[in-house]
């Protein structure tokens, strides 16, 4: 472990009490929510269960795979985590009445489910227990966001955009974080809600929607947990020694700038609607770039015939000009076992109607 | 009455020793010692309560064994 080598970070491990939790039957969700694409994340926390921050942050970058994710966690970046927890420890032990108000929405609203293992789609399957020792029966972190996704369906619910454009990175508000630093800015989109608020490259946020930050992921959380309509969120950032207070807003549906066709867990429901194929977005609709081998050719066996690598998908039921994860939404929320999608692609520079079933049965693929 | 907590309290070691089991086939499988020093391992009350006891913040890692 980098510890053994770091006698810096060792110093600062011996400062926390320290729980390592390897899988998430019986976690509590009304406390512990992180991105469950991540293959480790931090909490810091008090004894109280109070929370003080996150460590660790899923990235669209890292598209094929969770070890991927974790080109996210950079030593540097987990120090200076560390080392503002403390302070934020001592500050809390020092007024508590203050920084509880302050600390209060790092613990987010109710889940459906207060734990996996009771989930609908648990129940059902039966697959996610206690780990017992045997591997089959330790529930992955990213099956908390698979598990929650199938409970919906289950319950007749509609997804909303929350449960797919899940824990937004910081460049769908238009800011690039240095990973190594808390939340340092190191770019600013232009016509972004971040450039309109008048947030500069070189700003380090200090405080968002009234949190302290301790780490890019806890920039992501306060995302995470505003409302899909949108709202105004006070951010005040460190500029030459100053402090400046500014406001981002968010406009409705303002999680769709961002893209979750990348999140592999919903791969399965893409297997199951599109047919086991991976796509891209490509400037005149939605590219196939590849078809996935193995079990997702199952899946959706119709789907599997009917594209061919290279198709550019430029209509989905009449709908045009989408990208993948709003073409991707739109089935998961729509389609049921049986239905037909028609698609229109451009195949060898032609127009191509296609057309096949979605399986009569969702899939039932949980795990790796 | 004395034979029933006698009884009652046979059936609570042997529940403990049971868990205490299921701990260390836990373990094995993960075969992951390196986390042992200084880590509670799979406990989080036991980390809230060490964590008030301490007045030291807590850290929890969740972290999926390959």
């Amino acid at each position: 472990m980098a510890a053994e080598q770091d006698r810096d970070l060792k110093e600062l491990l011996q400062k926390f009490v320290r729980v390592r939790l390897v899988q998430m039957g019986g976690v509590d969700l009304n406390i512990f929510q992180f991105d469950p694409l991540l293959s480790w994340a931090l909490f810091f926390m008090n004894g109280d269960k109070t929370i003080y921050g996150r460590f660790g942050t899923a990235h669209q970058l890292a598209k094929r795979s969770q070890k991927d994710s974790n080109k996210n966690h950079t030593i540097t970046g987990m120090k200076v985590a560390l080392k503002g927890a403390l302070a934020v420890h001592e500050q809390y032990v020092a007024d508590q009445a203050t920084m509880s108000k302050r600390l209060a929405n790092k613990t987010g609203p109710k889940p459906l489910w207060r734990y996996v293992d009771k989930t609908p789609q648990a129940k059902k399957y039966k697959r996610m227990g206690r780990m017992r020792g045997d591997k089959g029966s330790c529930v992955h972190c990213h099956e908390v966001q698979r598990a929650a996704i199938d409970s919906y369906f289950m319950k007749k619910k509609e997804l909303p955009d929350r449960m797919l454009w899940m824990y937004p990175h910081p460049e769908v508000v238009g800011v690039t974080l240095d990973r190594d630093r808390s939340a340092r800015v190191t770019a600013v989109a232009p016509d972004s809600a971040a450039a309109h608020a008048g947030v500069k490259a070189g700003d380090d946020v200090v405080s968002f929607a009234g949190q302290p930050l301790l780490s890019v992921a806890d920039f992501v959380w306060v995302l995470e947990i505003t409302p899909d309509e949108g709202g105004k969120l006070p951010i005040t950032v460190s500029r030459g020694g100053k402090n400046v207070d500014l406001e981002l807003e968010l406009a409705p549906l303002w999680r769709r700038e961002g893209d979750f066709g990348w999140r592999y867990r919903v791969a399965g429901y893409a297997a199951w609607l599109w047919g086991g194929v991976s796509l891209a977005d490509h400037k005149d609709g939605v590219l196939v770039a590849n078809r996935s081998p193995g079990w997702f050719k199952k899946t959706n066996r119709d789907g599997w015939r009917e594209l061919k690598r290279g198709d550019v998908i430029f209509e989905v039921d009449g709908k045009t000009g989408w990208t993948r994860s709003l073409y991707l939404a739109y089935l998961m929320r729509e389609k049921k076992p049986g239905s037909v999608v028609k698609l229109k692609v451009k195949r060898k520079g032609r127009t191509t109607r296609v057309t096949f079933r979605v399986p009569a049965k969702r899939p039932e693929v949980l795990g790796h | 009455m004395r034979k029933w907590t006698v009884a009652s309290a046979l059936l609570l070691s042997c529940a403990a020793l049971l868990l205490a089991g299921e701990d260390i086939k836990l373990r094995e499988f993960l075969k992951d010692q390196k986390y042992e020093n200084g880590w509670i391992y799979e406990d989080i009350d036991a980390g809230y309560a060490e964590a008030k006891k301490t007045g030291k913040p807590l850290l929890v890692c969740f972290c999926c064994v390959p």
